[in-house]
């Protein structure tokens, strides 16, 4: 097999299963045979922002693809693409990477401002799946996969292995599957925990990073499971205020630029920057962590909460 | 050239289930029928507010509520509803045109806000609390 040219493209071979199920899941809803929700116009700018995300890419790849060969040409080992065990550590290794990348586009504001399209729907379903980036080539978070080339896998490799992943997760993106069974529940990534994943509920900000295996989350502290009890509720913690797909792929960018130039020290540049997204200088900003600390304060009774504050030092 | 066909077909395909989601939308409204619940919206979006006034446009298109110093807008946008909390005096400077109100709240994520509105005060004085319906705003 040639290490610089993958023989197959997971997401091209995937593509009419992407639409045929789309189809299916479009149809179910309606009969009401699956739970599932779709409006014409999100559906438009989620499948819009796919396809422009595919051109986007193409700006972008090669420079990736030049980089990830440079990486590859100066390797510590020589990984053989026929070997199986190659593809057992290069899957484990690529999701590694996915779940990290992934937790930098969301706690980043920088790598947030790309990733945000993909959770500006309201809305959950299939087509979600393919609400994709416009601008992940040029935030470098791409930088992430380059020791996987340096380690010894060849380009080729790295590529399928991401394209396996991309597919993956599109099947992730419904409401019309419920739970599967607890081992696989424990062990993948799942629609009920994708779900939480896209919600905006305080409970289930930032959690379930996941690609394909949801272990990572469970041993870095990040996994939250779907509570029967708490429906999650799509989109942005400050939805979007039309369909408009410039703005979904753009208005993050437009934000960070206008914060930067309201700045008033480097501190705060950094801050706005790289800070979490809702970072503001003087603290008050509505970040992750601050919006389910308040929500912690408000479900938790006041007994209960001096309890489990802070106690006094034993004499 | 096969770039050019894949983008084609692409563009196809999405006109397609486009338009097939349209067609098993027929006769379902945007929101289901739901208007815009402000009240019980606004308590679940802010939490730590309380509405003291609260003006909902008719067919419960959008709400406008009056929360301490704040204000708190709502409308409907497909089968979802946006929402924001901003100071009360915001509403201040938003341009009064004939029959519309025009907010600009500054921020990348909205196009400019238009209210639907009749000659009274602006921000509206006095407000009550009314049910979906019976007023004259909307986006």
């Amino acid at each position: 097999m040639n290490p610089l040219h993958a023989p197959f493209d997971p997401v091209t071979l995937a593509t009419p299963f992407f639409v045929l199920a789309v189809v299916l899941e479009v149809v179910l809803a309606r009969l009401g045979k699956a739970k599932g929700a779709y409006e014409t116009r999100d559906t438009l700018t989620s499948l819009s922002l796919g396809l422009g995300s595919t051109v986007a890419g193409l700006m972008t790849g090669g420079v990736i693809f030049a980089a990830t060969i440079w990486v590859w040409n100066h390797r510590l080992f020589d990984i053989p693409m026929t070997a199986w065990w190659a593809w057992l550590v290069i899957f484990l290794l690529e999701d590694f990477t996915y779940y990290w990348f992934h937790r930098l586009s969301h706690e980043r504001r920088f790598w947030w401002a790309s990733h945000v399209n993909h959770h500006s729907s309201q809305h959950y379903n299939l087509s979600t799946a393919l609400r994709q980036t416009w601008t992940g080539g040029v935030n470098g978070s791409w930088l992430l996969w380059l020791p996987l080339a340096f380690l010894g896998f060849p380009p080729a490799m790295i590529a399928i292995q991401k394209g396996v992943s991309l597919v993956y997760q599109f099947w992730i993106h419904t409401e019309a599957i419920g739970r599967l069974p607890t081992p696989l529940e424990f062990i993948f990534n799942t629609p009920s925990h994708h779900r939480v994943h896209h919600a905006r509920n305080p409970r289930y900000l930032d959690r379930n990073y996941a690609g394909i295996l949801i272990v990572w989350d469970r041993m870095f502290g990040t996994f939250e499971p779907e509570d029967a009890t708490e429906p999650p509720r799509y989109g942005l913690v400050h939805n979007l205020g039309d369909f408009n797909i410039l703005r979904a792929a753009f208005h993050e960018w437009r934000g960070i630029g206008r914060d930067l130039l309201r700045a008033k020290s480097w501190r705060e540049r950094a801050g706005y920057l790289f800070g979490p997204p809702g970072w503001s200088p003087d603290g008050s900003g509505e970040t992750s962590d601050a919006i389910r600390t308040a929500w912690r304060a408000r479900i938790t009774p006041p007994a209960a909460a001096a309890a489990t504050g802070p106690k006094p030092p034993v004499r | 050239m096969g770039l050019v066909v894949q983008f084609l077909g692409s563009a196809a395909a999405i006109a397609l289930l486009v338009g097939l989601v349209a067609w098993t939308r027929r006769g379902r409204g945007d929101a289901a029928g739901a208007g815009l619940d402000g009240a019980g919206r606004f308590a679940e979006e802010f939490p730590g507010l309380t509405v003291q006034e609260l003006w909902i446009a008719a067919g419960g298109a959008s709400a406008l509520a009056h929360a301490g110093d704040r204000a708190l807008i709502g409308w409907r946008l497909g089968d979802g509803v946006v929402t924001r909390s901003v100071p009360f005096s915001r509403l201040r400077i938003a341009h009064r045109g004939p029959g519309q109100v025009e907010l600009n709240l500054d921020e990348p994520g909205l196009p400019r806000l238009r209210f639907v509105a009749d000659e009274g005060p602006w921000p509206p004085g006095g407000w009550t609390a009314r049910a979906p319906g019976a007023t004259t705003a909307a986006t």
